[in-house]
């Protein structure tokens, strides 16, 4: 689906099924084990690959922490997801209920055009939240890369950590965990682009005032 | 120790800031307000079947809410009898019975304790269970889909406390014949005093115009969101207010293309067998949907977030949101509003962060002497209130920006905190109605 085709109401888009978030190539990895498994997750992925998709994402946060919102979007592919599902405490028996399923409960649930309007809204400086705009530092780590299902399509998960302080004493910061899938696309501005993110935020009540930024 | 009837000037319209400060003032809220009130506890379709149970609060009190096995919801505090532990941890789920973690001692559906390990040989012959219930929520009535609860079993009926209130509240949750269901929910904690948010869809919609002017902006773009700019410069309006503090506000009148709901509902209303439907249910001209707030802090807003809040001491709160959706609703109709709700007034909402800010900023800034003193102004009162003007019940003043809504929700709120009982509270409201003489009211 290309931004042109999509439709100027925010009809959803919807994240490829026969592609699920998690790990889609573990089906396909053998289960008698010829080798360990670390040799076995390493073979997966070319290392200038795991290489790239590392600088990739280092790049896509140190933009957002430069406030340059507009060119945060170009990380992102015209028909792309950037889903944040809500989860709560559940009895131990329900726990499979903990995470919000897609289309229920998101603090994000954003095609491109969404994403953009995000962006737009921060760019009228008068989006009084983050104006003056917070100082925030993301910190990504624990970037794990194994082969998507498609042929030059890789699932990338993260861990995060993200500060931030606005004005003279107000600060928070948040944690979690990201799932992107990214494609190589060599016409895109950074060779590559995120088909889908899913944030896993590790509060079940948000202690922060609001998620104004991206993560 | 603090007294309100100095912090509280009705008469000309202005706050001391130690009403949202005040450690004392706030423990008189606790035991004058949320002891008294009639709070939302749970909708039908949050608890659908026997044994369904969710966690949420009065006040500070932290309450569980269950649908029992004949269908009714009962409601105790999540307090063991036994030390004092929470009893259930969980926010939700479906359960036979709740079994503390810390001895064991077990309740059922309804509150009632029936097991006590060590029960036949470590206490003694004389110890009853039947004396040690969890502390039973006395009252719960049911609303038009909700559940309210409160404390106070002299309260008057929920109908009673709603007054001319529930003709407003039913333009909202009264419309479809299948009723609405929740489908999404958000919690987030804001650095400031609960009274901030309850004022705002009781009295204030002019500040949205300022406060959200960059979502404003944006999203009547490629967004299923209402296009707030079609409101014009100088937008018409009606803002109501009830005895107990309820209010609220709505752009536009009967006929007026001036969306407060996304366009997805008002595509789906607009079809001729569901417009009939709403006439028949609410007759032909109630189309008051805006921002609306039944006191202390039930929020309704016209694209569907439905909440309550919880104070969390002076200085804190917490949000607990829903997404509501016409139950019979084509699913895209449904989807659109959850993802219009999502997108403006959550914690990632484009409308909620920036009032975020502005509460945060106003609790800071009280701490400071001299801003205490300074206080706050209500004096946006140019247009005149009128009583049961048309088709309007109670108070209510033609135009969308005023202070009247707040000044009676303070009103209201100075004569909980100064009021021993529901009877005296009843007293003083009937005679501080404001705009109506209090000869009129008793005649």
């Amino acid at each position: 689906m290309t931004l042109t085709a999509m439709p100027q109401t925010d009809e959803p888009t919807t994240p490829d099924t026969a592609h699920p978030f998690g790990d889609p190539a573990a089906a396909a990895r053998p289960t008698t084990a010829t080798t360990d498994k670390l040799t076995a997750l390493l073979a997966e992925v070319d290392p200038a690959v795991e290489r790239a998709l590392t600088r990739f994402l280092y790049e896509e946060v140190q933009v957002l922490d430069d406030w340059k919102w507009g060119e945060w979007l170009d990380f992102f592919a015209e028909d792309c997801m950037y889903w944040a599902p809500t989860q709560e405490d559940r009895l131990s028996r329900e726990r499979s209920k903990r995470i919000a399923d897609f289309r229920t409960s998101a603090y994000f649930e954003e095609n491109k055009v969404q994403l953009k309007q995000r962006v737009d809204r921060l760019l009228t400086n008068m989006a009084w939240g983050e104006e003056p705009p917070s100082r925030q530092r993301h910190i990504i780590t624990n970037i794990r890369i194994t082969k998507g299902v498609a042929e030059d399509e890789y699932v990338v998960k993260s861990n995060f950590y993200d500060y931030r302080s606005n004005g003279q004493r107000s600060q928070d910061s948040i944690t979690g965990e990201r799932i992107d899938r990214i494609v190589r696309d060599p016409s895109s501005v950074w060779g590559y682009v995120i088909k889908e993110r899913r944030i896993l935020f590790d509060m079940s009540m948000i202690l922060n005032k609001n998620l104004s930024l991206f993560y | 120790m603090a007294d309100i009837t100095d912090l509280v000037d009705i008469e000309n319209g202005r706050l001391k800031g130690a009403v949202f400060t005040d450690e004392e003032i706030y423990e008189q809220e606790l035991e004058k307000v949320w002891k008294r009130a009639w709070v939302m506890l749970a909708h039908d379709s949050m608890i659908p079947k026997k044994g369904d149970f969710l966690q949420t609060y009065i006040g500070e009190d932290p309450v569980m809410v269950v649908r029992q096995k004949d269908g009714s919801v009962k409601g105790f505090l999540n307090q063991c009898r036994h030390r004092g532990m929470r009893i259930c941890r969980v926010d939700k789920g479906t359960a036979k019975a709740f079994t503390c973690t810390f001895h064991g001692w077990s309740y059922d559906l309804g509150g009632d304790l029936i097991q006590v390990p060590r029960q036949d040989t470590a206490y003694p012959e004389t110890f009853e269970r039947g004396d040690y219930s969890a502390v039973k929520v006395p009252r719960i009535e049911y609303y038009k889909g909700f559940w309210f609860g409160t404390w106070d079993e002299d309260a008057p009926s929920f109908v009673d406390y709603l007054g001319s209130a529930a003709y407003y509240l039913d333009g909202y949750i009264d419309r479809w014949d299948g009723g609405m269901e929740q489908v999404a929910f958000h919690r987030w904690v804001l650095p400031n005093n609960w009274k901030f948010m309850a004022e705002q869809p009781t009295s204030d919609m002019q500040h949205s115009e300022i406060t959200h002017v960059s979502a404003a902006t944006v999203l009547n773009k490629g967004s299923d969101a209402a296009d707030r700019t079609k409101r014009g410069t100088n937008p018409v309006g009606r803002q109501f207010f009830s005895d107990y503090g309820h209010g609220g506000a709505w752009y536009g009148e009967k006929g007026a293309e001036v969306p407060n709901t996304g366009q997805a509902i008002q595509a789906y209303e607009s079809q001729p067998e569901i417009a009939e439907m709403i006439a028949r249910r609410l007759g032909d001209d109630r189309e008051v949907r805006g921002h609306l707030n039944i006191w202390p802090t039930f929020m309704v807003l016209g694209n569907y977030t439905i909440r309550v809040t919880h104070p969390r001491g002076p200085h804190e709160m917490e949000v607990w949101a829903w997404t509501f959706v016409p139950k019979d609703a084509p699913e895209d109709v449904k989807d659109s509003i959850r993802r219009d709700v999502l997108r403006t007034f959550t914690p990632g909402g484009m409308f909620e962060a920036d009032d975020a800010l502005n509460w945060e900023e106003m609790q800071h800034v009280l701490k400071g002497k001299v801003a205490r003193d300074t206080g706050y102004l209500y004096q946006m009162v140019g247009a005149p209130i009128q009583w049961d003007e048309g088709c309007y019940p109670g108070g209510s003043s033609q135009h969308v920006f005023s202070d009247n809504a707040a000044i009676n929700m303070y009103a209201n709120y100075l004569d909980m905190m100064t009021s021993d009982s529901w009877e005296e509270l009843m007293e003083k409201r009937a005679q501080h109605r404001m705009g109506l003489e209090p000869a009129s009211v008793e005649a």
